[in-house]
């Protein structure tokens, strides 16, 4: 038995959250880990706020306009949740790999699903259409007149194109990738033969190039 | 590759977690765990922790949501070989 990736699992504190308990006597939370999070889908905002952006911005050095930015993007994922998943709870964990200058940041619910929500509005799409469709311009502010987040498109291009990091969006049986492509962003929807329980959403971060967040809005705001 | 193990009782799942759980090798615990559950109407589950290898923070987050939503259904769930 492998006891590294179990005691993985304890210092990120999975065993605590469902044994109540430590396995290991020694486990404690790394540095480098935001510790896996059960959170009231309609109560995320003190967690981004208090404890994952401050965790981020204990993690790599930058300024407070890219965390701004990155807060914001986060939010989006969180906010889907409260409004769209049909479900109270998530679950969330990150991990920074210093030596692969990647923060990844994992969330997810069991809740109906985006495919679910977006064919309330158009009825005859795929799983794989309608997680494309949630993440077109536009498709948000149109269909969430409570939308507080920046939107799957935002989300999407703020991180492949300005950051080069990379989105995956696993929800029902609708699978969809995004990374940096020469002018925007290179996404692709698959059909999968089988169903994910929910949404989860993949955020890899790059911290090699979180900096360039904060010089493009700069300069946007310039040329504004 | 990973081999996920599946062993059915009348009222219970067993399922040893992936040697490698990320992103690209939650299909198999997926369909080994909530299909086969909710195809033998199993009311009992257990994730047999004595096969994982190495883990990354979306293969917790599945593991957890996936807990998540036994809980959901009423289905208990069990840990073994933890440690």
């Amino acid at each position: 038995m492998n006891t590294e990736a179990n005691r993985y699992l304890d210092d990120a504190g999975f065993f605590i959250e469902y044994l109540k308990r430590k396995v290991f006597p020694t486990s404690s939370c790394r540095s480098t880990t935001m510790p896996l999070k059960l959170f009231q889908a309609d109560a995320y905002v003190p967690y981004l706020y208090r404890d994952l952006m401050p965790w981020i911005k204990s993690e790599v050095n930058l300024s407070n306009d890219t965390l701004e930015t990155i807060k914001t993007c986060l939010e989006e994922i969180f906010h889907n949740i409260e409004y769209h998943s049909g479900i109270k709870t998530g679950c969330t964990l990150s991990q920074h790999f210093p030596k692969e200058n990647r923060i990844s940041i994992a969330i997810s619910d069991f809740g109906i699903g985006i495919p679910t929500r977006v064919r309330t509005k158009m009825p005859n799409l795929t799983d794989a259409e309608a997680i494309r469709q949630a993440c077109k311009e536009g498709f948000t502010k149109k269909s969430n007149v409570l939308n507080r987040g920046a939107g799957l498109p935002n989300l999407i291009r703020y991180v492949t194109q300005r950051n080069s990091g990379t989105v995956l969006i696993h929800s029902g049986e609708g699978y969809l990738s995004a990374s940096r492509g020469p002018a925007s962003s290179n996404v692709t929807s698959r059909q999968m033969p089988w169903a994910y329980p929910g949404t989860i959403v993949n955020v890899l971060l790059r911290t090699d190039t979180l900096e360039r967040l904060e010089s493009d809005i700069q300069q946007e705001e310039f040329t504004w | 590759m990973f081999l996920l193990c599946l062993i059915f009782f009348r009222d219970r799942v067993v399922v040893e977690l992936p040697f490698k759980f990320n992103f690209s090798t939650m299909r198999n615990f997926i369909a080994g765990a909530v299909e086969a559950q909710r195809e033998s109407g199993a009311r009992e589950i257990y994730f047999d922790f004595s096969t994982l290898g190495f883990v990354r923070p979306e293969g917790i987050v599945v593991l957890s949501n996936t807990i998540e939503h036994f809980k959901q259904a009423n289905v208990k769930v069990f840990f073994r070989a933890a440690i």
